[in-house]
């Protein structure tokens, strides 16, 4: 009698933020990085022409270019500067030192590598390598200087990441756990109003039993299953004799309250795999599956008995006779529409003898 | 969704979000002991002014749109 649906599932978007997250932060942790590094190096160009330019000054680059000699060794740091000529045609090692950067220069273009107006840097031979070019007035050619870039290493990165970067993807993180329990929320919200919307279409408002669409469906499944596996179940129509006269002289709260009641009755009753459902007004039905004929007539005599019982409905107690008409499948019919009649049939003469469910046996026996 | 802007926090969850907001005050905007970076202490700032407003009114406003509270009938009419 319940369904089990995929609402019962708890909605949870946690775990996908959380690993998008993740994602994201490691990917703008390696663009950080990267750009770090970048930066470091271009900072590395920079400083290198200064440094040059203070060191050698204007005069001396032009000799230098007109010469086509080093001049002495500058070394700052671990790694030496390295001086060639570039000129329209070749470059030229002013040192044997750089002689591996011809090589290296030869090898790629150089204007492609610039990252400003003084110079840029390239990666060849797993390093990374900063030049600056200067020029002289009375001179085609360039001095250039090509430096081996030495990173400031991981230090310099986590110094970033510690300033420019824990307290954004703290945040982010805190942002995402909240944006995911809102998910959840509103999910959960959204799968209940479904859930209740589809209870309200399948099932009778008054008394919370199956509706008539819902008893059509699982009757016709019912039938497919049991010609399946060669089965029989029992169909019946139940109507409440006496129930338009409660209505009218107690109104229809009264008549409201016994058939909540009516229903209440028939599903402590059933079992998990019988339906019960409301027709409409004061009809009922109830199908009971795989079940031999002993056992059914003695569930229908259980549910007459159950229902002719008194009813106490709030300041009155008022007693109903119960008219029971009973069809099996497959000897009544072997559709829905045949069972449906023939349950009906047997109702009605249920109903022309006062009610009870001997008229169901009678049918039976007369059959 | 409609929100209904009562209190959704008991005394325990205030405190700790008092504590929480002025540290991110004090440990950003005022002192930038843990980090100079504006975007940074922007956040801590924001953050810190949100928590802090959220504890002397009792009502967090993520809660409400998420469901959650700390909050319960005792606390309620104490308050």
């Amino acid at each position: 009698m319940v369904d089990a649906t995929i609402f019962d599932k708890r909605p949870n978007f946690m775990g996908i933020f959380l690993v998008t997250s993740l994602i994201g932060i490691m990917l703008i942790s390696l663009a950080v990085y990267n750009a770090s590094r970048e930066l470091e190096a271009i900072h590395e160009v920079d400083n290198m022409y200064r440094v040059i330019h203070s060191v050698l000054g204007e005069e001396k680059i032009e000799q230098i270019l007109r010469a086509n000699h080093a001049p002495l060794q500058i070394d700052v740091g671990l790694n030496p500067y390295r001086f060639l000529i570039l000129s329209d045609k070749h470059i030229e090692a002013l040192q044997t030192e750089a002689k591996e950067d011809v090589r290296r220069l030869e090898s790629i273009d150089l204007e492609d590598t610039r990252v400003n107006e003084r110079g840029g840097y390239f990666e060849a031979d797993n390093n990374t390598y900063t030049w600056a070019a200067f020029t002289a007035d009375n001179s085609t050619n360039q001095l250039l200087v090509v430096h081996t870039f030495s990173s400031e290493g991981v230090s310099a990165i986590a110094y970033v990441y510690k300033k420019r970067m824990i307290i954004p993807v703290l945040f982010y993180v805190w942002l995402m756990i909240w944006v995911s329990l809102i998910f959840n929320h509103l999910l959960k919200k959204l799968k209940t109003q479904q859930k209740l919307m589809k209870h309200l279409a399948l099932h009778d408002s008054l008394t919370s039993l199956a509706n008539r669409s819902l008893m059509e469906d699982r009757l016709l499944k019912l039938i497919q299953v049991s010609h399946r596996e060669n089965k029989k179940f029992a169909f019946s129509i139940i109507d409440i004799d006496g129930f338009k006269a409660i209505n009218d002289n107690h109104g229809h709260a009264y008549g409201d309250e016994l058939l909540r009641q009516v229903a209440k009755r028939l599903k402590s009753i059933m079992r998990e795999s019988d339906t019960a459902a409301r027709l409409g007004g004061d009809e009922f039905t109830i199908m009971l599956n795989n079940i031999d004929e002993k056992a059914w007539h003695a569930a229908f005599m259980r549910a007459h008995t159950v229902l002719i019982e008194p009813y106490k409905l709030f300041d009155t107690t008022v007693t109903v006779s119960v008219s029971i008409g009973v069809a099996i499948y497959s000897v009544h019919g072997d559709d829905a529409d045949t069972l449906f009649r023939h349950a009906d049939e047997a109702m009605y003469v249920a109903k022309a003898a006062s009610g009870g469910i001997h008229l169901f046996e009678e049918l039976e026996i007369e059959k | 969704m409609i929100l209904e802007f009562r209190r959704n926090m008991n005394h325990w969850d205030r405190g700790l979000r008092a504590i929480a907001g002025s540290s991110l005050l004090i440990l950003g905007p005022v002192t930038e002991y843990i980090t100079s970076d504006s975007i940074s202490v922007i956040i801590m700032g924001v953050l810190g002014s949100v928590a802090l407003t959220s504890a002397i009114f009792s009502y967090c406003i993520l809660y409400e749109v998420t469901g959650l509270n700390t909050i319960n009938n005792s606390d309620e009419s104490n308050d």
